[in-house]
């Protein structure tokens, strides 16, 4: 154990009020559920409880649905009464307020949505309710997923439950904070640059981004078409698998969906890391620009451990961060303006200052630079396919700090370092985020893992034998949980 | 691929197998002077933004750092280099309802 990760006193501290069902994972809740030992209901209340004592000082949430939440709790009941629960029966989750809700406010976090009440769920909402899951409300993101932390938008930024006055990570930060601070055992995010990632890294929770077309992103608001991926953020790698099993799926009504045989993401769970190969990419954080100097020694702990249960590491080089980024950027701003264009022409004061800052030069990109950007994507993916070729998993930092401070008076430089989980996005297949220790701050630390298209169940393979070795996703926070 | 040998923040040697090829030439727009303030107030008229004063000048900060990076683009490539894009059978796009993915 790296010494950052083991001297902090703040993450031997018990959770705030750590007493009911606020860090129950989904499985726990699911087996207590199954035994009889708890009910829907009850969780739905001790958690509301939780998310009131707490959450005025962390901004989790845009719009809290409680009723909505009670009565799927007593028909979950039921269910579970009858025989006839589903995947996630009676398990309570929030959704990132980009992703709508027919019914219920979906704002994007904007001015521009304040009063938005979509008429149709999204395709993740209906699984999920299918699924017989409970939404507990719309969580905060930044503006449309993009450009934040922002002062200046109708709703604050949520705030970190590990530290007072320290921020979640982007752009799923409600998301990252919910789960971490007991609010929820899962949330939905999205990540188009890392944005589950990162807040997953900065709360020391599991961030999943899957393989680009696996799970529908029919209603959710465009970010850029090209990577906005929907995925779970858990405690825990296996809640992921749970949670990613119920809202994967092909969609027709999705031009990026894939149809192809479902995929058992619980299948390799068990199997161990003996014989798995990972390919070890350090110079992204560690040589080529300089990270914070905890998250090298947590990262190279975390792959001692693996390599100690008889993975097989081999330190490997990919093209540097700031060419995925630029490719990525150049993208991404063309599309994001492409989106909300029309607001952009007519509105444009409605926005928020760092969106705006970051959006708006995507009016005069080329028509060619986005093409040159596209044949560079290409050009990536296919060093990506070729590492997979000789790895099972690329492994990596989960996030180049831990959390950063809230500056309400520091305008974000319009570029920040090239983020270290963008390469994935490029890339399209599927990425995730699980905590591998702690700064002497005693802010959480991430491990990054990704694998080729389709892979999952070998990301989570390595993942859960991680956690299965480790209790980093054991710890809670405590400094940050202030009413 | 080649190998490379490197070294970390920690002083530690290492040979890492690269994964890298040799890219499409290194030719970029780099070597272009950045656009004026009048450059990009005509880009930004061309485009049919309609900005006031306070906004023209937040786009006249932001911008340049996007050109920046837009001009690193490698620019040299095959004529045959395809693009990443999606290719999506005739079925898929009649079954796409023209509504369908609105709230």
């Amino acid at each position: 154990m790296s010494e950052a990760a083991s001297a902090n006193p703040a993450t031997q501290t018990p959770a705030a009020s750590a007493s009911g069902f606020e860090l129950q994972t989904v499985s726990g809740l699911l087996a207590l559920f199954r035994s009889g030992a708890a009910s829907p209901v009850e969780v739905v209340r001790d958690l509301s409880a939780r998310i009131d004592t707490y959450d005025g000082g962390l901004h989790c949430f845009v719009t809290r649905t409680p009723e909505i939440a009670l009565a799927r709790a007593r028909a979950a009941e039921q269910q579970w009464q009858r025989g006839e629960a589903g995947a996630l029966t009676g398990i309570p989750y929030g959704l990132k307020d980009v992703i709508c809700t027919a019914g219920v406010l979906t704002t994007g976090q904007s001015k521009i949505l304040q009063h938005h009440i979509p008429q149709h769920d999204s395709a993740v909402e209906e699984k999920l309710k299918d699924s017989g899951a409970l939404l507990m409300g719309k969580l905060t993101t930044f503006e449309f997923a993009h450009g934040g932390p922002s002062w200046d938008l109708p709703w604050p930024p949520a705030m970190n439950p590990w530290k007072s006055g320290y921020m979640p990570g982007a752009t799923s930060s409600g998301a990252g904070a919910a789960v971490a601070a007991g609010f929820l055992p899962a949330a939905i995010g999205t990540d188009t640059g890392g944005s589950i990632r990162m807040p997953a890294a900065m709360c020391g929770i599991v961030g999943v981004k899957p393989t680009y077309g696996l799970v529908s992103r029919r209603g959710v608001l465009p970010n850029t078409f090209t990577f906005d991926a929907c995925g779970p953020m858990t405690r825990t790698v296996e809640d992921a698998a749970l949670v990613l099993g119920a809202i994967a799926g092909f969609d027709d009504a999705d031009i990026s969906s894939v149809e192809r045989a479902p995929i058992d993401f619980m299948r390799d769970l068990a199997l161990g890391v003996r014989g798995v190969r990972i390919g070890w990419v350090r110079h992204w954080y560690d040589g080529d620009v300089s990270c914070h100097p905890d998250v090298a020694p947590a990262v190279e702990q975390a792959l001692t451990v693996l390599a100690e249960a008889g993975a097989i590491i081999e330190e490997i080089r990919l093209s540097d961060l700031l060419v995925y980024q630029d490719c990525k950027t150049t993208i991404s701003i063309t599309e994001m303006f492409s989106a909300y264009e029309h607001e952009f022409r007519t509105r444009p004061q409605d926005f928020g200052l760092m969106f705006r800052n970051k959006v708006l030069s995507g009016a005069l990109i080329r028509a060619e630079d986005y093409f040159q950007a596209l044949r560079q994507r290409l050009w990536l993916s296919r060093e990506l396919t070729r590492a997979f070729r000789a790895c099972d998993v690329i492994a990596t930092a989960g996030w180049m700090t831990p959390a950063d401070p809230a500056r309400p008076d520091k305008l974000e430089k319009f570029l920040r370092p090239p983020n270290i989980t963008t390469p994935f996005n490029i890339g399209g297949g599927p990425a995730m985020n699980l905590p591998c220790g702690f700064s002497r701050e005693g802010l959480p630390l991430s491990l990054q893992l990704a694998a080729a298209h389709f892979d999952e169940p070998m990301m989570f393979r390595v993942g859960h034998a991680f956690q299965q070795m480790t209790d980093w996703h054991t710890r809670h926070p405590s400094e940050g949980m202030t009413q | 691929m080649n190998d490379a040998t490197r070294r970390s923040s920690t002083g530690r040697a290492s040979t890492a197998r690269s994964f890298v090829e040799p890219g499409p030439g290194q030719r970029t727009l780099d070597g272009l002077p950045p656009s004026t303030r009048q450059d990009i107030e005509r880009m930004a008229k061309q485009a049919g933004l309609s900005l006031d004063a306070a906004l023209m000048d937040e786009l006249c900060t932001s911008y340049p750092a996007f050109e920046a990076m837009v001009r690193r683009l490698p620019r040299a490539r095959d004529r045959f280099d395809e693009p990443a894009h999606h290719l999506v059978a005739p079925t898929r796009v009649g079954a796409l309802e023209p509504d369908s993915g609105k709230d």
